[in-house]
């Protein structure tokens, strides 16, 4: 059997196939001398599983799935909705892991991302699963999306999804792919995307954050000089519904380490510890609050999950209010209160020159 | 010393029994999240039930309920009821045998023909079957541990990835659902536990049933409340409700660290190891009523062309697996009168002739 | 592939007329034999008719009818 790794999906540029392209481990050549290397395959089909079938008029061995992590999908795809129908057959088939990454290939076709060089390791496909996976640790700048997690957005009430964004970086001649912010849906259709900046704030709104950093300016205002190393981040997500109008809350609640700052600082002066803070605070929320506001007016989906969280607290009001919940979402009113804990500012006490 | 031993295997034994199909299917009925309170309540619905089976054994110890049933209601009507017992412990070996066989098909052989899987289960439990009894219990004794750890050991290692918010919200349905549905689960898995009263005469004395038996189901719900909410709070709501088979993609979600993914071939092992036992036990209860309704001592003779009917039953029970998760809707109707109605005549005709001995023989004294 | 399962199945149940009845055939009584055999041959029909492709109709449509009614007044 051929060992498929990672699976990208195109529309045929002249029918109205599908054309998938697959990146094989490729265990013909010695495994110790060469590591692994990949091999591509290109095959076209009415349907997702016609296609992959139809590869093996092309191999010696019919395709495996069973080590599948990542599939890649075109903007094209994303577009037609045809996401609905590529995930049921990656469920319904035993082989698929259900813990398979669905990433968006961002303004380039999806078969480009296996053209490119791993840098860390030949497998593109493992390199970007392995790249998402730990972002929300390392970087914060990209969601992560399980197979069955994405089945169980789109399924569910008051919920859209937002799906990780590859796109293709050239260095030197040598084409390697990076991880671009995140695509955001609207019910099955991809709506836009979200940079990785604003990505990081996004995942605050959502309590999905386990690292990653935080820039700002130290004065308040101007270019961002501070970088503060966030350890634990929780976000407290409320609402209220008082006289017909729905208000959410988020409460970011952060602790961090200061790792980097421009401006002469003693770190025992509380004062001046205080008014950092409060600076970043501000950044922050006012950060938070930009993306929440431009999700709410470009895109008009509601990838926060607000609609999902009165469904599972307050099933009456959700009943009342999930008929118009796009608009109603578009013009909610979300308050944004953060609070950050400095805690020690690593290893100098003062600035450092 | 002897009562401990009987006690504690009669209790793996059911334990192993009742878990055996449903751990597999980890159900999510209509009632999706709010289940848990189904399971509750099927486990309460059908305490009254084990007690009247329990008491069914006491009063006639040593007997199954083929002799019972024939010595209460004369050769003719005992018979007739005997052969309604029969095929219902017989249906209900077809029906296990066929969830194996398809869970089999979906997840690993889909190439091999369903007929052959189950031919394979069929032989092994028959021959387990006619090992007796005893022998059987052995079994389920051995099979216990390894079975809890099967079970327990996933649930602790997903125990990051859970999301409790997947319970939410809370009692969301209407309760006419929620009874409906704990029937479901009182029919399938607890009251099947009547195929224990076909081989009732194997059992051997034990001080406080009431106490191993409840104890056993008890835990059995236990079981399936951990799992059923492990399902939904690794899988999400949406995931469960479509799967055929939700505990298996559930454990398919775990890994720990980096090194231990994959673990899914323990729901087939566990489901195998008490499925087995599940088959085994149907057959052996089955072939006692058939020896029973033919007259034929004994009932080990008969275990080979009975364990064929069921395979041939198995085959032609259902059209496909849609067919046999659809069933399960309309089972607790068709498996009343053997769980609930049968043993029920049973027992009150049991309870009037105990107290017409005891006033016979008290006139005596006097 | 149905000439084949139709001699699984009767290698299956050569196998088990010879491993498990005829030991017996002596120490039973007819009777038993009888019933034996008949029990046997019901299965191998069934079995044999499904291997031929011949639908007997899966017991799921009677049950489903019939139940139909309670069903019908529960809802």
């Amino acid at each position: 059997m051929s060992i498929v790794s990672g699976m990208a999906v195109d529309k045929s540029p002249d029918s109205e196939n599908f054309r998938l392209t697959f990146e094989l481990l490729d265990t013909a050549k010695p495994i110790k001398e060469q590591g692994v290397d990949n091999e591509i395959v290109v095959s076209e089909g009415k349907t997702f599983f016609d296609a992959a079938r139809n590869a093996k008029r092309l191999l010696h061995n019919k395709l495996y799935f069973g080590h599948m992590e990542t599939a890649v999908i075109s903007e094209e795809i994303a577009k037609s909705g045809a996401l609905a129908q590529l995930i049921d057959w990656f469920l319904r088939d035993i082989e698929f892991r259900e813990t398979l990454d669905i990433v968006v290939a961002k303004g380039i076709p999806a078969k480009e991302i296996f053209h490119t060089h791993g840098i860390s390791q030949p497998i593109v496909a493992y390199e970007i699963e392995r790249i998402i996976n730990q972002d929300s640790k390392i970087t914060a700048s990209t969601v992560e999306k399980h197979l069955y997690e994405l089945y169980n957005e789109l399924n569910m009430e008051g919920i859209c999804p937002v799906l990780p964004a590859v796109n293709i970086l050239t260095i030197d001649e040598k084409k390697t792919c990076q991880v671009a912010g995140c695509a955001v849906f609207k019910g099955t259709r991809l709506a836009g995307y979200l940079t990785p900046e604003e990505t990081k704030y996004y995942l605050y709104a959502v309590d999905r954050v386990d690292g990653g950093l935080l820039t700002f300016p130290a004065k308040g205002n101007g270019k961002d000089d501070t970088t503060l190393e966030v350890i634990e981040s929780n976000t407290k997500i409320s609402f209220t519904f008082k006289k017909g109008k729905l208000k959410f809350k988020l409460e970011p609640k952060v602790i961090a380490f200061l790792d980097e700052i421009a401006e002469p600082l003693d770190s025992l002066d509380e004062q001046k510890i205080k008014e950092l803070t409060k600076n970043a605070e501000v950044s922050l929320s006012s950060r938070i609050r930009n993306v929440v506001k431009k999700v709410q007016g470009e895109f008009g989906s509601d990838i926060f999950g607000f609609g999902n969280m009165i469904y599972r607290k307050d099933p009456k009001l959700w009943k009342k209010l999930r008929e118009d919940w796009s608009e109603t979402f578009s013009g909610l009113s979300v308050e944004v209160s953060s609070k950050i804990e400095i805690v020690t500012t690593s290893w100098l006490e003062k600035k450092g020159v | 010393m002897q009562n401990n031993v009987s006690s504690r295997r009669l209790s793996s034994l059911i334990i192993v029994f009742i878990l055996g199909g449903s751990i597999l299917l980890g159900g999510l009925t209509t009632v999706e999240q709010d289940t848990w309170l189904s399971l509750i309540l099927s486990w309460v619905i059908f305490l009254p039930l084990l007690i009247i089976y329990i008491r069914v054994v006491k009063l006639h110890p040593g007997m199954n309920i083929y002799d019972i049933m024939v010595t209460l209601f004369g050769k003719q009507v005992g018979k007739l009821l005997t052969l309604a017992m029969t095929l219902y412990f017989l249906y209900l070996c077809a029906l296990v045998l066929r969830n194996f066989g398809d869970f089999i098909f979906i997840v690993s052989l889909s190439e091999t023909p369903h007929v052959v899987i189950m031919i394979s289960m069929v032989v092994l439990t028959a021959y387990m079957a006619k090992s007796g009894f005893d022998i059987l219990m052995k079994w389920t004794i051995i099979t216990l541990p390894v079975y809890i750890f099967l079970i327990a050991f996933p649930v602790v290692i997903s125990f990051e990835k859970l999301e409790f918010s997947n319970l939410l919200p809370f009692l969301n349905h209407p309760f006419k659902e929620i009874i409906r549905s704990a029937f479901e689960y009182f029919s399938f898995p607890f009251a099947e536990i009547i195929v224990l009263l076909g081989m009732s005469d194997s059992f051997k004395s034990i001080k406080k049933p009431c106490k191993v038996y409840i104890c056993s189901t008890f835990i059995c719900l236990v079981f399936l409340l951990a799992i059923n909410i492990r399902n939904i709070l690794l899988l999400g709501l949406p995931m469960g409700k479509s799967l055929f088979f939700p505990s298996y993609v559930a454990i398919r979600l775990v890994d720990m660290a980096d090194f231990m993914s994959r673990i899914e071939g323990s729901v087939s092992t566990n489901f195998v190891l008490a499925g087995t036992a599940k088959i085994a036990v149907c057959l052996l209860a089955a072939s006692k009523g058939m020896a029973s309704l033919f007259g034929i001592g004994d009932y080990k003779r008969l275990v080979m062309p009975v364990a064929m009917l069921a395979l041939a039953l198995a085959t032609i029970a259902h059209d496909s697996t849609m067919e046999m998760f659809a069933f399960l809707a309309y089972y607790p109707f068709f498996a009343f009168p053997f769980q609930v109605l049968i043993p029920l005549l049973v027992w009150i005709a049991g309870e009037i002739r105990h107290h017409r001995n005891k006033n016979k023989s008290t006139p005596a004294q006097a | 592939m149905m000439m084949m399962l139709i001699i699984i199945l009767i290698i299956l149940f050569a196998a088990i007329i010879i491993f498990d009845f005829l030991p017996v055939i002596k120490i039973q009584s007819k009777r038993d034999s009888f019933i034996y055999c008949a029990l046997l041959s019901i299965a191998f029909s069934i079995l044999l008719l499904f291997t031929l492709g011949i639908k007997i109709t899966g017991l799921f449509e009677h049950i489903k009818d019939f139940f139909a009614v309670f069903t019908g007044r529960l809802e």
